[in-house]
């Protein structure tokens, strides 16, 4: 349980605050900046929590801001952290997007949210679709309404409000996965990993029911079932809340009523066979120190044919001392951002099976900075996107809709795609 | 917002609303009231002086207006309670408003606000809303109480408010018995002589309830879990069961608050498989969140440290790849998976993690990188296989010369020597190219160590110890103790090439020198030198206590709190919560074997009888009636012996059992003290 919340800009001025224990003096968080800065100072390991004076301060920054919570007592820090993170999306859900100046905008409807969304330091609803039906920017529908709240806030079915309406009753299914590579620098593939996430965009009338197959390895395995095709092993799955974990840990069906609009229905990881990687870059860098650097890079797709690979960047670090860039390139476009002391390769389009190559040279100046072999070690950072395509092989096999009072034909969308995650390095040599 | 705004240009607007009541002026008033709350939050108080036009608008009957109002007057009532307690009829006819979201708002607007007079009232409506139609109502209320026990804990109890608390834990709707148990962990966790306490059957009720409550909800029940006190190894496996499917769940407290209670009723289940399958299943969902964002990876990455130190086997081997850093996690990301990936080092993984090991060895940030240092080191000590490579890779660390590098290495590598006697000695010459460079005291320690303590087999022993002498004066007291005992073994190991070095620093240690411990261990040598050579040789180069290498990080008592605490603060900083907390109440496992078995039936305790003494219950004064019901769980003073405060064994959580540190003093301890025993 938290004691207050505060939102403080970036240099740790005060935006807001709501207090919910009253046992904290108000002129704690007055003390957050310094003791930020101190802790830094200190270490450069300066973890998101810090305690002074018996006062923990739990912190997540986010945009140009800090968003902190305080507390006296030992707190359950995983959902402290975890609301600090919600209470930001639910804002920027509302405002579209979370800053300095939407805060200022919206004083009131904040505290408003602040006092709903927390009730003595204990997290109650962070549904931003709930809470938009009874808190909204011109508080009309209380107005309108009885001033009853949402049954779903009290409901066992927290996340979804009776009687929605849709004339089109549809189902669009999102089969992202995004690949992580570490590459050493010797050209080994240290990790490889694919986090895979189902996301669904839910325009349905009424209560549905829906029942979600899919090739799980353990499933079939597990009804002695003879898939046609592949199926996955899905090493740790997680899922939103609206899913009968009970039903799934007993016989594997994803079964649940879904919440309206976009949402995460489930994530999964698979680690232990690593797939191939996507996209492969291997690059060579002769050192004329005093001089210019040359750099020899070659990318290669290593998926089916059939698939294309959009928007492929491939960032190269350079050292930040180098000028006069030129390059030469058998596809796309290379550019030299200097702010970030990289080139970056831009291919369009990469089909598959394809592999391209680029030249780069850039000038050194001649005098060698002072500590120069005391620069951070940047990887080589890999962007891609391949559309139909999931690099783990795993299908919907149906989605299955029903609302028995409705009982409405609905149509069910399904795209694959697979993306670069956050981390897809390849190290320099 | 205009920061130049002033209360007295803002007054016209709320009291034409006041003066016409025509509703067309709303609208302007709702506009100046925004104003007003955006300016609370400036340092001047200049909106205080509107407190009483702020009342008069309370019994305008529109309800955006009248939620305004109370914002502003949560923010400064504490400034005018005069004012404050003006506005309190209006919020006591609020809790009887035909809107359930005006009769909440209006509650938990009473409960909230820290005055004698609003307490009051809040006692007189509480009962009252606990049998509302709504359970919006009834949540509120139950958090009302927790909300005003610390002001009212004597009317609380008398008033049997506490007895209705309990009995919305039967309520017909699941978010209002997860609050009302939100709130009686609350309350008790602050008050001494209070304690949760629930059967098997409240137990199964309760994790019956998970499936059905919001998220929030859940980490509320599953808190509430630990609690429970399992009378039988059955009964604890069977709870535990039902609460595994909660390990899928996306949110992070969710996961780690299953994490803890599993673990916690691990403790009561007596089949060692049973035991290792549930941990097992741990396992899995903690790897997943290490893709949350950092802040909750932090949290899951403090749960494992504490999990695998108590359960080593939750991972794979290969499962270690996947604390390897990504190259732009958060430093304190970066250390904490550097510790699992140190800890999980094996004999089947360790090709894959030494690699890495050594790139980190070479990043930007030095503390990450001496981390590194250490982490080839330890995992040397501890896993034998890898000791080959580990010695390669620090001897290839240290050429590169870089001074922190250098003194991180050149100390694990003495714990390697002294590890492995005589087994990587042949590497010692490299070890000594181009020392000048070294100003750590701790590296130049190792580095002198390691030429007295293999004397007779550095061929260039002497001169390299003359090297390190040159400076001796200036040196910082621990360096020339260890020069010292270094040029002693010189001495005894090369008597001719080392005797006139041993009388210029025994000279300079008894002469020159002030510090005590210096002169008379200079002293000490001194006489020892006019002695059989053969007994000094046996006293100062006697054998040293072999070390061995640990993960053991915690002592179990510590280890037994943190593991009660996965996902709480005192787990992020591994501490236990009485050392974060002194408030904190101390947690105990109770010993499952030590129930009186006779006394269960009486202790078919329906929560509301047992947990907390009710109004009627004359012995409500402490512990004693409470601790003499519940005889499976001591009484506070008990429980904090039990729990003393305890070390944790160090800061950084890459210690050897013997701490690396201290061991060239303890070294020296040890001569020391075989040197009296001696003399006595």
């Amino acid at each position: 349980m938290a004691s207050s919340i505060h939102f403080l800009d970036l240099k740790g001025k005060p935006l807001l605050a709501r207090n919910y224990r009253g046992d904290i003096p108000p002129s704690a968080i007055e003390k957050f900046p310094q003791l930020l800065l101190d802790a830094e100072d200190e270490s450069s390991v300066v973890p998101p929590c810090i305690t002074h004076d018996n006062i923990n301060y739990l912190y997540i920054s986010h945009n140009n801001l800090y968003v902190v919570a305080l507390t006296r007592h030992n707190s359950n820090a995983a959902e402290i952290l975890l609301y600090l993170h919600k209470l930001v999306e639910v804002l920027t859900d509302y405002f579209k997007s979370l800053e300095e100046e939407s805060i200022r905008d919206n004083f009131v409807l904040i505290y408003e949210l602040l006092d709903e969304m927390m009730d003595y330091g204990y997290p109650q609803t962070t549904e931003t679709k709930i809470l938009q039906e009874y808190i909204t920017q011109e508080s009309r529908k209380l107005q309108d309404s009885q001033g009853r709240p949402p049954i779903a806030v009290t409901n066992a079915v927290s996340w979804r409000s009776e009687g929605i309406r849709y004339r089109k009753n549809e189902v669009f299914l999102d089969v992202v996965e995004s690949v992580n590579l570490t590459v050493s620098s010797s050209g080994r593939v240290i990790r490889s990993d694919i986090l895979g996430a189902v996301k669904m965009k839910c325009y349905l009338s009424g209560m549905p029911e829906l029942r979600l197959g899919l090739n799980d390895k353990i499933m079939f395995d597990a009804t002695g079932r003879n898939p046609r095709g592949k199926s996955v092993e899905l090493e740790d799955v997680r899922f939103h809340q609206c899913v009968r974990l009970s039903r799934f840990e007993n016989d594997r069906t994803i079964s649940f009523i879904p919440p309206d609009g976009e949402f995460e229905l489930m994530s999964y990881r698979i680690s232990s066979s690593p797939a191939k990687p996507p996209i492969w870059v291997e690059c060579q860098v002769i050192m004329h120190p005093g001089s210019r650097v040359e750099y020899s890079v070659k990318a290669m797709s290593r998926f089916k044919r059939r698939s294309t690979a959009n928007n492929v960047e491939i960032m190269i670090p350079v050292p930040d001392d180098a000028d006069s860039p030129r390059f030469r390139t058998t596809v796309g476009s290379v550019v030299y951002a200097p702010g970030k002391a990289a080139l970056l390769w831009k291919i369009k389009q990469f089909g598959g099976g394809k592999e391209f190559a680029m030249r780069a040279e850039l000038g050194l100046p001649s005098v060698k900075e002072q500590d120069s072999d005391n620069k951070a070690k940047r990887p080589i950072q890999v962007k891609f996107e391949i559309p139909y395509y999931t690099t783990s092989g795993i299908q919907v096999r149906y989605l299955k809709i029903i609302e028995p009072k409705l009982q409405y034909p609905s149509l069910p969308w399904v795209r694959y795609i697979t993306v670069s995650g956050d981390d897809y390095t390849i190290r320099m040599p | 917002m205009d920061r130049t705004i002033k209360a007295a240009d803002l007054r016209p607007g709320l009291a034409a609303l006041r003066d016409k009541r025509d509703k067309k002026h709303v609208k302007k008033c709702i506009i100046t009231l925004k104003r007003i709350i955006a300016c609370m939050t400036l340092p001047n108080n200049d909106m205080l002086q509107l407190f009483p036009d702020i009342i008069d608008l309370l019994d305008v009957s529109v309800p955006e207006i009248y939620k305004l109002c109370l914002l502003y007057i949560i923010n400064y009532a504490k400034n005018e309670p005069n004012r404050a307690i003006e506005a309190l009829p209006y919020l006591v006819d609020g809790t009887k408003h035909s809107s359930s979201i005006t009769r909440s708002l209006n509650l938990r607007t009473i409960s909230y606000i820290n005055l004698p007079e609003y307490t009051e009232k809040a006692l007189k409506v509480i009962p009252r809303a606990f049998a509302d139609s709504d359970p919006l109502v009834r949540k509120t209320a139950a958090l009302a109480v927790a909300k005003i026990w610390d002001r009212a804990s004597v009317e609380i109890t008398n008033s049997g408010m506490l007895d209705g608390l309990n009995a919305l834990l039967d309520d017909s709707n699941i978010t209002v018995v997860a609050t009302a148990l939100c709130s009686l962990i609350d309350i008790t966790e602050r008050t001494d002589g209070l304690q949760l306490n629930l059967d098997y059957d409240n137990a199964k009720i309760a994790v019956k309830t998970l499936p059905e409550c919001n998220e929030w909800y859940q980490t509320y029940v599953l808190q509430a879990l630990t609690f429970y006190v399992p009378q039988s190894s059955k009964d604890a496996s069977s709870i535990a069961s039902i609460i595994v499917p909660r390990l899928q769940h996306s949110n992070t407290g969710v996961v780690l608050g299953a994490v803890r209670v599993i673990l916690y009723l691990t403790r009561y289940i007596t089949d060692e498989s049973t035991v290792h399958s549930l941990m097992k299943r741990c396992g899995s969902p903690l790897l997943s969140l290490l893709s949350k964002p950092p802040e909750l990876q932090y949290v899951a990455l403090c749960a494992t440290v504490i999990l695998i130190e108590q359960h080593p086997y939750v991972f794979n081997s290969e499962d270690v790849k996947l604390f390897f850093c990504k190259f732009n996690d958060p430093p304190y990301v970066k250390t904490t998976k550097l510790d699992i990936m140190y800890t999980l080092t094996d004999e089947d993984n360790y090709q894959s993690v030494l690699p890495e090991l050594k790139e980190y060895a070479t990043e930007i940030d030095h503390e990450f990188a001496r981390r590194a240092v250490r982490a080839i080191g330890s995992v040397a000590i501890r896993v034998e296989p890898a000791a080959d490579r580990c010695c390669t890779l620090l001897m290839e660390l240290v050429s590169t010369k870089v001074e922190y590098i250098v003194q991180e290495g050149a100390i694990a590598i003495q714990n390697i020597f002294r590890r492995y006697p005589s087994r990587y000695e042949s590497t010692l010459s490299q070890l000594f190219q181009d020392t000048d460079s070294l100003d750590d005291p701790r590296a130049k320690m190792s580095l002198i160590w390691i030429i007295g303590q293999y004397a007779d087999r550095l061929d260039n022993g002497c001169d390299l110890l003359e090297d390190f002498l040159f400076s001796f004066l200036d040196e910082s007291l621990e360096v020339q103790l260890a020069l010292l005992t270094a040029t002693m073994k010189m001495f005894l190991f090369r008597p001719a090439k080392a005797k006139d070095l041993i009388i210029k620093v025994i000279k300079w240690a008894t002469e020159d020198c002030d510090h005590p411990d210096l002169r008379e261990r200079g002293y000490m040598y001194k006489r020892m030198l006019t002695g059989n050579v053969e007994t000094v040789k046996k006293i100062v180069l006697g054998p040293l206590p072999v070390i061995t290498g640990t993960t053991q990080k915690f002592s179990s008592q510590t280890l037994d709190d943190l593991s009660l605490n996965i996902g709480m603060l005192s787990s992020l900083y591994l501490k236990t919560a009485q050392e974060v907390f002194a408030k904190s109440k101390p947690r105990k496992v109770a010993d499952p074997n030590n129930h009186n078995t006779d006394s269960l039936h009486n202790l078919t305790s329906r929560l509301r009888h047992d947990s907390l003494p009710s109004h009627s219950d004359d012995s409500f004064t402490g512990h004693g009636s409470d601790s003499s019901r519940t005889p499976h769980i001591s009484t506070p003073e008990e429980r904090s012996n039990v729990l003393e405060l305890r070390d944790v064994l160090n800061d950084d959580l890459l210690g050897l059992k013997s701490p690396q540190r201290s061991d060239l003093l303890d070294d020296d301890d040890d001569n020391d003290r075989e040197t009296n025993q001696h003399l006595l």
